[in-house]
């Protein structure tokens, strides 16, 4: 059986559509990365970003080797990241403890840390300015975000709004604040007011 | 693609085309509907006290083995606005009140010492007892809880995961007041006392 031209060039073009398509198909995100994904709101320093559950506002991110609280000192050869954000919940009384800090290379920090530093409960339309504290390392830190779960049963795993701050840490920077960072005091989460 | 012809042949199924990008559109917006838009109310189940002393009733249970029957005719007392409450004062911005509900029950009656009594404003929004409050000490122990319970007359309660009940220093009273202090924003318009015992089951007595 001798093919056409038009057979042999449709064949190749089939040939080449499932081809393609099949890379295609890998690349895509599968049904169970599409529902657990979360909803990123995409934040920017002292800016509002508003969750589900509240809006929040970063209004500073410091590293460390030394925090103290209690008239304890906490000292790190890693870096604490502490975060001082303001937290306004909607609806209902809210929590926020799961900041996360996500390295350049995927790596994740956070989950439960040796300092339990909980934002909350804060009271609905309510502004609480609070302390959020992390460990990570230093060669972390370049190109990393900050994400923050709009509910403390929440994870990076849930379907629930994620604050996702680029941090803008380069290694030189990061060696430049470590230099000079003294002992942070942690005091109380502190009441702003009613908005 | 140039040949005028093809779509006068084929208008109708581009016609089509529109309706099902929209079901398309529709249809991949399964995440906001099911997921997100399930969690607004956490699925809570309120019921309005029609009438006062409302009779509250409910089963609840560490599980299915040890499971109670509560029964509390429930009334509001009410609400009243007051400025401090054990060392706290309102937040910049809010106000502090004092909410206050008349409790009847079975001295037997297992598991009222520890319940939620919240503010609801007109827009549905809950103020609990912890937040919107200010304090002299720098780590203050505010009012994390609400009065359940009479002190040392809380009446019996479930000891958590040993599945055995345990009775309190004194009985507790036929009937007694639970309460509240709540910050809540001073524009806030307050339409219910909500109390409960066990989640998600609710009453809202409605404020007048």
């Amino acid at each position: 059986m001798k093919l056409s031209r038009t057979t042999l060039l449709t064949a190749v073009l089939i040939i080449a559509a499932l081809a393609i398509g099949t890379v295609v198909n890998s690349r895509l995100p599968k049904p169970d990365d599409v529902f657990s994904a979360p909803f990123v709101r995409a934040g920017t320093f002292g800016l509002v970003v508003k969750l589900r559950t509240g809006e929040v506002t970063l209004t500073s991110l410091k590293l460390t080797h030394k925090v103290s609280r209690f008239g304890t000192t906490y000292d790190n050869p890693n870096v604490w990241v502490v975060v001082n954000l303001q937290f306004t919940p909607r609806q209902r009384s809210m929590t926020l403890t799961r900041p996360s800090i996500v390295a350049a290379d995927g790596r994740r920090f956070g989950g439960d840390q040796p300092i339990a530093s909980p934002c909350g409960p804060a009271q609905p339309d309510f502004t609480l300015s609070c302390n959020l504290i992390l460990e990570t390392t230093t060669d972390a830190l370049p190109g990393a975000r900050l994400e923050i779960m709009a509910d403390p049963m929440s994870g990076p795993r849930t379907p629930d709004d994620m604050a996702v701050f680029a941090l803008d840490y380069t290694e030189q920077s990061t060696a430049a604040e470590l230099a000079t960072a003294q002992t942070i005091e942690l005091g109380s989460n502190t009441e702003i007011g009613a908005r | 693609m140039t040949n005028p012809s093809w779509w006068r042949r084929n208008r109708l199924r581009l016609a089509l085309l529109l309706p099902l990008l929209a079901l398309a559109v529709i249809a991949s917006g399964f995440r906001y509907t099911n997921i997100y838009r399930q969690w607004g109310k956490d699925h809570d189940l309120d019921r309005v006290a029609t009438s006062q002393p409302y009779v509250f009733e409910e089963e609840f249970g560490t599980d299915r083995k040890f499971t109670f029957h509560r029964t509390v005719e429930v009334s509001l007392v009410g609400v009243r606005q007051i400025t401090m409450a054990e060392d706290a004062w309102p937040a910049p911005g809010g106000v502090l009140y004092e909410a206050r509900v008349h409790l009847k029950a079975d001295p037997e009656q297992v598991d009222l010492a520890s319940c939620t009594i919240q503010l609801v404003g007109a827009d549905g929004t809950s103020y609990g007892t912890i937040g919107g409050k200010a304090s002299r000490e720098e780590f203050p122990s505010l009012d994390t809880n609400p009065h359940c319970t009479p002190v040392d007359a809380e009446g019996p309660t479930v000891v958590p995961f040993q599945n055995k009940v345990q009775q309190s220093k004194n009985p507790r009273p036929l009937q007694w007041e639970a309460w509240a202090s709540i910050a809540v924003p001073a524009t806030a318009q307050i339409r219910y006392v909500r109390i409960s015992w066990s989640r998600p089951n609710a009453l809202l007595l409605p404020v007048s």
